[in-house]
């Protein structure tokens, strides 16, 4: 199996359920996980943490994923974050917004997972060594 | 603050549609009741120019006749005005609840729907997950039973979004946007789209675009949306080694686009039906009987028609009529 190294994902997603299944796939792809349930605990997590990529559930309760979104990128540590959005509405303009706000990708519920790694692979792919000049002769 | 009442601005809106599918019902009653009303005064008016000119015998036989025959109509057409208009009263309150009804349902199926996302999301992150063998090694019978799940919650997922575009097309939540393109150049994007799924089915897909431009303002996304719907459809719905062609021509100021299939004949009494929701031709599994009710709703937004013609001895043709942009 192809993994990425010790890479460390923030998952801020408030079913449960779900957490623990991307838990399981992403730890299963060789990530390391931190897990938030709440918009207060991935700020904290955020601020505090290393961490190399966040995935965000917009629909967090009383409007939590834009608040999260929004501070991440007040942050001076966490402003240039990777911060993967994803939502299950569907309402015209949502993308537009969701870029609004910062976000540095969209996936729309319900999705694969393996979409979701396809994405995460390429903010966290890592870069390619610089060729060495070649001198002419 | 002042709050806005949406029942209120629905009724408002269902009277002002009534109103303006019937004209004013109003108006025209008055205009009836009145003519009516003249008739005895008219009535009165000949006997008196009889009686001048045959004598009071004719005006005593005819006129008690008359009198009273223009009585009754005066009576019938007060009693007939307040019973028609106690009708449209009524009339005005069905088409109202009617129209809330719909809404109510259509809002209801919506949040169904979104609801209905969040436990597919983890059903399908939990295959993934046996899939990918992080919960265990799996049987080969274990595998093909996740196979089948997975399969499952892929048509889910199609249905549930399927349901969502037609509830936001109805509630016209999606405005088409005012694109300006070829139809043309949508067929040939949907064409090449629908050739792998043609190919893998043996099925011949050809094309005859014509060279005429077909200049088109509409929302090419949802335009594309609809070509694929029927694209696919004509390709679900016809056998292995079968026959699917689609052309494309101007016919005055509209562009027709025709789309033929070698498929099994569609019952004459199926052919306006299959464009509602759910409608699936009998013997057939696959899909959710959704993609022409949504190709229809898209066409109908952009003030075209779509319909279907079946024969014994022709192939099924889907036919959509869209108007083109004015040059």
């Amino acid at each position: 199996m192809e993994t990425m190294g010790k890479r460390k994902i923030l998952i801020v997603d408030d079913d449960h359920h779900f957490v623990a299944a991307l838990v399981t796939f992403l730890t299963g792809h060789g990530f390391e996980v931190l897990k938030a349930y709440d918009a207060t605990l991935a700020l904290k997590f955020a601020r505090k943490e290393p961490i190399d990529l966040i995935t965000l559930d917009l629909g967090l309760p009383a409007g939590g994923g834009r608040f999260v979104l929004a501070n991440i990128r007040k942050f001076e540590k966490t402003a240039n974050l990777p911060v993967i959005v994803s939502t299950a509405n569907v309402e015209e303009g949502i993308q537009k917004e969701i870029f609004g706000l910062g976000a540095s990708d969209f996936i729309a519920k319900p999705y694969d997972l393996e979409v979701l790694l396809e994405k995460i692979q390429a903010f966290l792919a890592p870069q390619a060594p610089e060729a060495p000049e070649v001198s002419n002769p | 603050m002042s709050q806005k009442n949406p029942e209120n601005k629905t009724d408002r809106s269902t009277r002002a549609l009534v109103s303006r599918e019937l004209g004013d019902p109003h108006k025209r009653l008055l205009s009836v009741f009145f003519m009516t009303g003249v008739i005895p005064v008219l009535a009165l008016l000949y006997i008196l120019r009889v009686n001048m000119a045959f004598g009071v015998k004719a005006l005593a036989e005819i006129g008690p006749v008359l009198f009273f025959a223009g009585l009754i109509m005066t009576l019938g057409s007060v009693i007939g005005y307040k019973i028609v208009r106690r009708i449209i009263a009524r009339a005005f309150a069905y088409a109202a609840q009617a129209k809330r009804a719909d809404e109510l349902k259509s809002s209801f199926a919506l949040s169904l729907a979104h609801d209905l996302k969040s436990p597919l999301l983890v059903i399908k992150a939990n295959i993934s997950n046996l899939k990918a063998g992080f919960l265990g090694a799996l049987t080969p019978k274990q595998e093909e039973t996740v196979n089948v799940c997975k399969d499952v919650a892929d048509r889910m997922n199609t249905l549930i979004m399927g349901l969502i575009d037609t509830y936001k097309i109805e509630a016209r939540m999606a405005e088409p946007a005012k694109d300006s393109f070829d139809l043309r150049d949508a067929l040939k994007e949907q064409v090449r789209e629908c050739a792998a799924i043609a190919g893998s089915k043996k099925i011949s897909l050809s094309e005859d675009l014509g060279f005429q431009a077909l200049p088109f303002e509409g929302d090419r996304a949802m335009i594309l949306r609809a070509l694929h719907n029927l694209l696919s459809n004509a390709i679900k719905y016809t056998p292995s080694g079968g026959k699917v062609s689609i052309k494309a021509s101007c016919a005055d100021s509209f562009g027709l686009i025709e789309c033929r299939n070698t498929g099994p004949m569609i019952p004459t009494s199926k052919l306006e039906k299959i464009f509602d929701k759910f409608e699936r031709l009998e013997g057939t599994e696959e899909g959710q009987g959704l993609g022409l009710a949504i190709t229809k709703d898209i066409v109908e937004i952009h003030q075209g028609r779509i319909w279907a013609t079946s024969g014994a001895w022709e192939p099924n043709c889907f036919i959509i009529l869209l108007p083109l942009k004015e040059k």
